[in-house]
């Protein structure tokens, strides 16, 4: 990028991160207590909250790594949209409405109170911070590769810059920040998209001369490149891992309703339908009109700096950017959570006050911020394979406990922490030596299996939780 | 006296916030700089358009940047109006027209007379014949050009001669270079074709009927849009419907 439009690019990112500061400053004193914090005061309408539910799952693994999947994979892989969204139905009709009955704030709030257990509230801690290691690790990476192809840096030095905007981001704003830039990347996305598509399209062609060009230089690009198998496999971890994601379970306490709560969920599939047609567009028409990018990952900065007219391709980088330090945010909201509500605040210093445990979780973004970066700075894959990786492992072991957890009487608490260690136990093996299908299941089949086996097995050999916790969650659903 | 230490953390905070945004500041240009002054290019393509429409086309590959060119095989994307003349290789002192085989759209270029082995610069020269404006095809190596991690440029130089100052190139994007009627960009990889639009009358010849079979993209990609469009009233109606009491 040249450097008239490169100090547009610096000028227009800094106004973005000035806009977030003045966000979270201004938010800062309702930001103050944890409730404020992770929930964003549970105020968020279904607008708000659909492009917040949209913004949470729309990470660069959408707009930097999947537009670099359909680069080089073609159109199958966008069939895990429609797919994926069964996870939210799932969410809507057997998570949100319960979850939502005790004032939680974070998924191992659930544990806690579903099973009585603080174990149960430390594993889950733990194996979020691991799996949201690797999640932000791959928003760094894109990050990385995007600023180092678009600022002209050395890619270690750029994901570094990426991991200071995205803490500084978090560390002022927390939710309430991260609701207001979710709507910002909603209208970013559609707007940067809605004039791109259009302009790409007129000059690469229409779908068939994409699809003739992609089908000579490999049929399986507008066909299955991805066979069903596979698609339904990364779906069922996306999707499911979804319904009992750590940060669309924050987002979901912080919306007003319950009702709030299903309609949010409606708005996100709009958002999310227009970026899935877009990120699908750009990579199978930046196929076409550079068919040999260094990284398929770069198909994204590129066509910001190199493709677009100069105002689109701007409008398409920052919400790249956005879309980077917004879900990099929410992951580390989610992580600062699991550090100081429910390792610090609940388990290692229950009497710490309001304050010290607000000041703990700004603590814990910065310091888990850095642990990630020397991931990204391994490039261990393409962003979106190490997204759905991550996904997997996340549904392995969260899943069964939180939605049969939520849904069946009988989970006990051994049957909640089995669950959890055989879920993410069996799917680290299955990758480890079942891969490509091992006994016909993917790992996250595997995972999710060995998962609901053992927490009915156990549950049904081992004591029930009190009555009392029994009825926070089904007592007046069932009588009404 | 909370409320104290709190405004006390602002200013903390938004020293912070500068400071990173004092990196961002530093890492860019301070001054406007054309692609000239860029790092030098591996590859440089350049364009001659005449009022006529006809093209010359020179693509220029500096084979110690890239050692995969010794393979001697690239594409190009063959465009409905846009006709191309014989594609001539040369090495460092032998001339050799490629081998062409079709894969429609695409052609298949190959160096069967190896010109490009052991040279230090292959040069690719071909004409493309165009009624108005419209598409440019380009030759592409098969392969992707090596690119520096931490360059401010990519290392394929594109350079556009138009016949007049009301001409103007749409697609990729490069800037005017001022005082004359070239454009000019600097890219990571090489892009398959170039659009330039004449003068504001111009009518781009490329609407003849497509060519090539779409292998169902067609058909999978309009079923997509159906599914997530309906999807998403269909849901709404649900969700709208359900009226339940909450807190």
């Amino acid at each position: 990028m040249i450097g008239g439009q490169l100090t547009a690019f610096y000028v227009v990112v800094g106004a973005y991160l000035a806009l977030v500061c003045g966000i979270g400053l201004y938010n800062y004193r309702r930001a103050s207590t944890e409730e404020g914090f992770f929930a964003a005061g549970r105020s968020l309408g279904p607008l708000l909250g659909g492009a917040t539910l949209m913004a949470n799952q729309v990470s660069a693994g959408a707009t930097i790594g999947m537009v670099g999947f359909h680069y080089f994979s073609g159109i199958s892989y966008a069939w895990t949209w429609p797919l994926t969204w069964i996870g939210w139905v799932v969410a809507a009709l057997f998570v949100a409405p319960r979850i939502r009955r005790i004032a939680g704030l974070t998924l191992p709030d659930y544990f806690a109170a579903r099973f009585e257990s603080r174990a149960a509230r430390a594993i889950s801690a733990v194996f979020i911070l691991v799996v949201y290691a690797m999640m932000l690790s791959a928003q760094y990476q894109a990050g990385g590769l995007l600023f180092g192809l678009v600022g002209g840096m050395a890619y270690p030095r750029a994901v570094l810059l990426v991991a200071g905007i995205t803490t500084v981001y978090t560390v002022l704003g927390g939710m309430y920040s991260n609701a207001y830039v979710g709507l910002l990347k909603a209208v970013l996305l559609l707007g940067g998209y809605g004039l791109a598509v259009p302009f790409l399209l007129s000059h690469v062609g229409g779908i068939h001369e994409i699809g003739s060009a992609l089908t000579a230089i490999d049929p399986r690009l507008s066909g299955n490149w991805f066979g069903w198998r596979q698609l339904l496999a990364i779906s069922m971890a996306l999707g499911l891992g979804l319904a009992a994601s750590p940060y669309e379970i924050s987002a979901i306490y912080s919306m007003q309703s319950r009702r709030a709560t299903r309609l949010a969920i409606g708005y996100s599939f709009f958002f999310q339908a227009c970026v899935g047609i877009g990120v699908l567009l750009f990579g199978l028409s930046m196929r076409v009109a550079m068919p040999y990018l260094p990284q398929a990952d770069h198909a994204t900065p590129v066509l910001g700096m190199s493709v677009l007219p100069p105002a689109i391709g701007l409008l398409v980088l920052l919400a790249a950017v956005v879309t980077l330090t917004r879900t990099g945010g929410a992951i580390l909201l989610t992580v600062a959570a699991a550090v100081s509500h429910d390792l610090y605040g609940e388990l290692l210093a229950p009497r710490a006050s309001e304050r010290a445990r607000v000041l703990a979780s700004r603590i814990a973004v910065v310091t888990f911020s850095a642990i990630p970066v020397a991931l990204a700075l391994r490039q261990l894959s393409l962003v979106n394979f190490i997204v759905i990786w991550a996904a997997k492992l996340m549904v392995s072991f969260l899943f069964v406990p939180v939605v049969v957890g939520l849904n069946w009487r009988g989970a006990t608490r051994a049957g909640a922490i089995a669950s959890m260690i055989g879920g993410m136990v069996a799917c680290l093996v299955w990758s480890r030596y079942g891969t490509p299908y091992f006994l016909g299941l993917d790992p996250a089949e595997a995972g999710v299996l060995a998962s609901a086996l053992l927490m009915v097995a156990v549950s049904l050999t081992t004591r029930p939780v009190s009555a009392e916790a029994t009825a926070r969650f089904f007592g007046s659903v069932d009588a009404g | 006296m909370n409320r104290a230490r709190s405004r006390g953390g602002r200013p903390r905070l938004a020293a912070t916030a500068l400071a990173i945004a004092s990196v961002v500041t530093t890492t860019s240009p301070l001054s406007s700089q054309g692609t000239s002054g860029a790092s030098p290019a591996d590859v440089e393509i350049r364009i001659e358009v005449d009022s006529a429409g006809r093209t010359r086309v020179t693509e220029r590959f500096r084979t110690a940047a890239d050692s995969a060119l010794q393979e001697g095989r690239y594409q190009l994307l063959a465009r409905p109006c846009a006709v191309i003349g014989a594609v001539a290789i040369a090495g460092d002192d032998r001339t050799a027209p490629l081998r062409v085989a079709s894969n429609d759209p695409w052609q298949l270029l190959t160096d069967t007379a190896n010109v490009g082995a052991g040279a230090s610069t292959i040069v690719i020269q071909y004409q493309v014949s165009r009624p108005g404006g419209g598409n440019i095809p380009l030759v592409v190596p098969t392969h992707a050009i090596p690119h520096r991690d931490g360059a401010r440029t990519g290392s394929i130089r594109l350079t556009v001669r138009l016949p007049d100052p009301s001409a103007r190139v749409t697609f990729p994007r490069v800037v005017s270079l001022p005082g004359t009627n070239e454009w000019q960009g600097q890219f990571v990889a090489i892009p398959s074709f170039v659009n330039v639009r004449l003068s504001s009358g111009d009518r781009p010849c490329d609407t003849a009927a497509p060519t090539g079979r779409d292998g169902g993209l067609v058909w999978r990609f309009w079923l997509l849009v159906a599914i997530l469009v309906l999807w998403v009233p269909t849901y709404q109606w649900w969700a709208g419907r359900t009226r339940e009491g909450d807190e």
